[in-house]
């Protein structure tokens, strides 16, 4: 008993303290170079920078913010956006609803699934995606971007258990009223699963916004780049093997780690400000798509 | 009613139109291109070019390459790794968030431990490269003002793998806990009554209540994870690796990649994704199998 | 390290262009229609008269030829700003208007893997510009392919001489690895055999005359000052934080000095008994590795090495770390020249590298090739491309701050998408510098004048900006110069040539990458005493199984048809 009460005091502010170091883990390093970006970079190379800003300057990211390159990159990453966005979402919500079918009243839907499933556990491969994509004369458009990754199989599996999960009641009821499927899933299955949807949306969004593999296959030319393709060619260290036509200057410019930090934050700044009012709405969708009742 | 029914069937093939094409075009139409594994593929002449057959020596090939032990085994500690702790770390994690009582705490931690996974292996590549760096890293000038030797943790190809496994489970746990979280909250509150009653003090309540209550939930996601057990997260290695860590961290994916972007090795390229595909292909199959007879877990 | 060459280049090539002036004015009529018998034909697009005869024969109507690109942050920074982008620049502009030769890009790449990976992929979906680069691997499989053209002769019949004396500086044939079947597919990009070539041994003079020793002239001598600038505190700082030999992991690059120094060859292939051997398993290059790693063993090497990449050891060597590394004769301008940022007392000089018997080893030469033009087989004007050479031999004199490199820093050599190097040009440089000390002359030209005025600020002003350019190629001798070092070894004949100048081999393209991996672990192995030097018989063995032997076979057959 003498225990017990100790624990009832200890424990949660033990348990607490670990758990509040633990979560600022995440988002230390994120503060150092938050700090570094507005730091001036002489203060930045002594070590001197930590947590907090030295010698507050905006200079890098006035430097950034006035280079074209990022600009241009961002627009990308905005435009695909804006046509993935409803693209996706369309595809996940027409597809999902005639899978959420029971096989017995929509025999095919086996087939369908399986069909869908397959392509989850094996794929050609990079090049002859390429390949493919070159022949449809879709290198260096947007829609290299957008449409090889239209159809999120994981989404739509995620969203079909959701719709499982809605009362069967309510379809029926409508069916009863001469709805057809369309109209039923626009009326009632969509406005019913928000919360699931806002979290495809969510993963969608920073999907787009973090993708840069594609980008650097399928786009030509670096102006056609999206924001984190570029960021690629700027901030990581580049492979000293194959550093072959280019001369050192190269090497000051990886060095440059105030601006590189200005960079990182700004491509973070944009998710980082949305995630956490969509919080209630992703942790309720993904739970319920993925686990059943 | 049977003309009904059929019509209102049509609607439902009629909205599955547009993603059987796109799966066709972008998934399937590709997958013939696995034909390369069995050819001395000549780049140039290109797919439907008269490449010329060559059986399986794409794979005789790889198997003389002594690297290709080399790259699975890495691939195997790695994934092996990260899905022990990636399981491990948010279960824990999960079950001690569980007895934090101010709810507005418990949601701040949750929202700082989900930040991590809504950055990209190339933004957090950039901060970890910089916080990592031997001379300049904020790490490293830790570990020197407490005299221990820097670490060249990203360089130095005895540190390259923990790095890479602690930092990945440092990116994700936060979010692997949101379904742990949620079976917790499905508990029964009145097995937590009768436990107290039975004289339980906390520790007792959270491996004889809590964890129990959760052992469903984790079943299922271990035995799904056992399909992941090739995969070591191209995104991560990618953007963090290079020449000098190659010998323990060099991965199948990243291995297939320079083998077939950077030298060119297109056939045996092909070889080494097929045979990983067939493995992971074999591996989920029966994973999802066990997790519909076991755990009456369907996927869809 | 070899890639800090093209550093070098930058700084010279304002120099590069302007020495042609002269020549180009009365050019345009040497060329002889006759003098080659290529398998060049003429395309009906164009008029009989300009075809094969005139180098600058302007396209009317103009044609499009599409290139691919590599660019770096560093340059778009710098250079491609304003609006100037690789297709809209001075360059394009001077060849649209003096050649009707409009310069349009394919793909433009971000960094030099990007390029890789991108040039792989065009190669793959047989998708390739009109013009591009490759290495041999890469030619070897576009000629499989039968995706590129025939362009022997295509030099010799457009060529000016200025750009046709590149073939024929050297004594090898330059062709060689582009030639398949009687033809000839690609247009070498000729460099200089030098300045990529391990023959300097820089060395610490106030290390030197701190530990109280002489420069060496054998090599247990260089063991002596690697062993005393260890253990001696050459820096005065009373702390034992100095190394004997500065080495990246890099490493069978940074060494070459110090491997010719036994007559070993790592990596290449060299005549014996009239069989070519792979240098990189013979008796000569394992004594080598036993002497590295006891250096290694008694602390003369950084321990951490391998795990380096050079510009790590450039930054130890700038915090006074090192005083003995073997190079190149451009080390003086990177990195030597940062080590005397903070303390304008490390002399750092070239010598000669010594070798084991006391005489002056001998070093090996460059392929001299830095790449292969290869034209698409249906490209119509594959003579354009010595064109735009020719005019880049030609024009850039003219105004090097508007075609070579300005002023404020931009690059704008890089804006065409060929370049033609003199080859051996610092060398030419540095004997015009010693004759006009000597002889009290003034410079012929104004390239001579902008180096020599270089060269004076540092002899008479001491200028510390100009201290790696001085070393280079200044007036002075042995032990003062790099180039006098390089004159040496051409006076003397002492270069030595990789013996294999063909295309890789079916088992090199299969499996050359796994053969040198496996080389740089193992001896990254004995050198740190992980193995002991017995591992270096079970390389062998692993080496000649993995496919060495058949290599070494194929080389053989390749070298008794080549004789």
């Amino acid at each position: 008993m003498r225990t017990w009460t100790n624990k009832k005091y200890i424990f949660p502010v033990i348990n607490g303290t670990i758990l509040g170091i633990l979560a600022l883990t995440c988002l230390a390093p994120l503060v150092h170079i938050f700090a570094i970006a507005f730091s001036d970079n002489n203060e930045v190379v002594k070590g001197a920078v930590t947590l907090w800003p030295k010698s507050f300057t905006l200079s890098s990211f006035t430097f950034v913010l006035e280079r074209q390159e990022f600009w241009q990159a961002f627009g990308v990453t905005l435009k695909r956006i804006a046509i993935g966005l409803p693209l996706n979402m369309l595809l996940t919500i027409i597809t999902a609803y005639p899978l959420s079918k029971e096989s017995l009243t929509f025999r095919p839907r086996t087939f369908y699934v399986w069909f869908m499933f397959f392509t989850m556990l094996f794929a050609g491969g990079l090049i002859p995606t390429y390949m493919l994509v070159r022949q449809l004369n879709m290198l260096d458009s947007i829609w290299a971007l957008v449409l090889p990754g239209a159809l999120q199989v994981y989404n739509v599996i995620l969203l079909l258990n959701f719709f499982r999960q809605l009362p069967k009641e309510i379809s029926e009821a409508a069916y009863m009223d001469g709805a057809g499927h369309w109209q039923t899933l626009w009326k009632i299955y969509v406005p019913t699963s928000m919360a699931a949807l806002a979290t495809l949306i969510l993963f969608t969004v920073v999907g787009h916004w973090n993708a840069w593999f594609d980008g650097m296959i399928y786009m030509n030319m670096p102006e056609k780049y999206p924001l984190q393709t570029f960021l690629r060619t700027v901030i990581t260290m580049p492979d000293f093997k194959y550093l072959k036509a280019d001369d050192w200057k190269n090497l000051q410019s990886i060095s440059d780690r105030t601006t590189r930090s200005a960079q990182i934050i700004i491509a973070s700044v944009p998710i980082l400000l949305v995630y956490p009012f969509l919080q209630k709405y992703f942790v309720k969708g993904i739970v319920l798509g993925s686990v059943k009742g | 009613m049977n003309v009904i029914k059929k019509s209102k069937n049509l609607s439902l093939h009629l909205m599955l139109l547009p993603a059987m094409i796109l799966l066709i075009v972008f998934s399937y139409i590709p997958m013939a291109g696995i034909v390369i594994a069995f050819q001395d593929f000549i780049p140039a002449k290109g797919f439907l070019g008269n490449q010329e057959w060559v059986g399986l020596k794409n794979f005789e090939l790889i198997s003389t390459n002594p690297f290709v032990y080399r790259v699975l085994q890495n691939t195997l500690i790695i994934a092996f790794a990260k899905i022990l702790l990636g399981l491990a770390i948010p279960i824990a994690f999960a079950i001690f968030l569980n007895e934090i009582r101010s709810s507005a705490y418990k949601r701040t931690l949750q929202t700082l431990v989900y930040l991590p996974h809504f950055l990209s292996w190339v933004l957090l590549g950039g901060i970890l490269i910089d916080i990592l760096s031997p001379s300049t890293g904020i790490v490293n000038n830790l570990l020197k003002s407490l005299g221990f030797n820097p670490i060249f943790f990203l360089g130095d190809p005895k540190w390259f793998q923990p790095t890479v496994i602690i930092t990945d489970v440092w990116k994700e746990f936060g979010w692997s806990t949101i379904l742990y979280l949620a079976a917790i909250t499905a508990i029964n509150p009145s097995l937590y009554e009768s436990a107290k009653i039975d004289g339980a003090g906390r520790f007792r309540q959270m491996i004889s209540v809590t964890l129990p209550g959760m052992s469903m939930i984790i079943a299922m996601l271990a035995i799904l994870s056992i399909g992941n057990i090739l995969n070591a997260g191209f995104d991560q290695i990618f953007n963090l690796y290079h020449a000098g860590v190659y010998e323990t961290g060099d991965i199948i994916d990243t291995f297939v990649y320079r083998m077939g972007l950077i030298d060119a090795k297109f056939g045996p390229a092909a070889a080494v994704g097929l045979f990983k595909s067939i493995v992971s292909l074999i591996l989920i199959t029966v994973s999802y199998y066990c997790a519909y007879r076991f755990a009456d877990y369907r996927i869809f | 390290m070899v890639n800090k060459v093209r550093k070098m280049i930058t700084i010279l090539s304002a120099a590069a262009v302007v020495s042609t002036i002269a020549a180009c004015a009365n050019n345009t009529q040497t060329s002889d229609p006759t003098a080659t018998a290529s398998a060049m034909a003429p395309t009906e697009s164009q008029s009989p008269e300009e075809v094969k005869v005139d180098p600058f024969g302007k396209y009317d109507p103009p044609i499009e030829i599409t290139f691919v690109g590599s660019i770096s942050d560093q340059f778009e920074k710098t250079t491609l700003t304003d609006g100037v982008t690789l297709e809209d620049n001075v360059w394009t502009k001077a060849f649209l208007e003096e050649l009707g030769i409009k310069v349009k890009y394919k793909w433009i790449a971000k960094s030099p893997e990007e390029y890789k990976q991108k040039l792989n992929l065009s190669l793959a979906s047989g998708d390739i510009p009109d013009v591009m680069t490759l290495d041999t691997a890469e030619l070897q499989s576009a000629i499989k392919a039968d995706i590129i053209q025939d362009v022997g002769g295509i030099i010799e019949q457009y060529g000016i001489d200025e750009v046709k004396q590149n073939y024929t500086t050297y004594n090898f044939d330059p062709y060689i690895a582009a030639k398949n079947d009687g033809k000839i597919y690609a247009v070498p990009q000729m460099w200089s055999v030098s300045d990529n070539a391990s023959g300097i041994l820089w060395i610490r003079q106030d290390w030197l005359e701190k530990v109280g020793m002489t420069p060496p002239k054998t090599m247990d001598d260089v063991y002596a000052i690697s062993k005393a600038f260890t253990h001696n505190d050459p820096d005065g700082n009373n702390k034992n934080d100095t190394f004997g030999l500065a080495i990246s992991k890099d490493y069978i690059q940074d060494l070459g000095g110090l491997f010719y120094g036994y007559n070993a060859y790592p990596g290449s292939w060299m005549e014996k008994d009239g069989q070519l051997v792979n240098g990189s398993i013979l008796p000569e290059t394992k004594g080598v590795l036993e002497n590295l790693a006891a250096m290694y063993k008694d602390g003369q090497i950084d321990p951490e090495f391998y795990v380096k990449p050079a510009d790590k050891i450039a930054q130890d060597i700038a915090s006074q770390k090192h005083g003995m590394m073997y190079g190149f004769m451009w080390n003086g301008i990177y990195p030597l020249q940062d080590s005397r940022r903070d303390n304008p007392g490390a002399d750092w000089r070239p010598y000669l590298i010594p070798a084991a018997d006391g005489s002056v080893a001998k070093p090996k030469a460059d392929s001299g090739i830095a790449g292969y033009y290869v034209v698409n087989k249906n490209f119509k004007h594959p003579e354009a491309l010595v064109k735009m050479m020719n005019l880049l031999k030609t024009l850039g004199p003219k105004d090097p701050n508007k075609y070579s490199n300005s002023a404020d820093g931009k690059e704008l050599w890089k804006l065409s998408p060929v370049s033609v190097p003199t080859l051996e040009e610092n060398l030419h440089y540095h004997k015009r510098m010693n004759e006009l000390v000597k002889s009290g002359e003034t410079p012929a030209n104004a390239v001579e004048q902008s180096v020599f005025d270089k060269v004076k600020q540092w002899t008479d002003k001491k200028d510390e900006t100009v201290w790696g350019f001085y070393r280079m190629l200044g007036n002075g001798g042995v032990g003062e110069i790099a180039q006098a070092a390089i004159e040496y070894y051409f006076d003397n004949d002492l270069w030595v040539y990789n013996a294999y100048r063909g295309a890789p081999t079916q088992t090199m393209s299969d499996k050359g990458s796994t053969l040198s991996t496996l080389e740089s672990e193992a001896f990254v192995k004995i050198i740190t005493g992980q193995k002991d030097i017995g591992e270096f018989d079970k390389f062998v063995t692993e080496w000649k199984k993995l496919g060495g032997d058949d290599i070494t076979r194929e080389v053989n057959d390749w070298y008794a048809n080549a004789k």
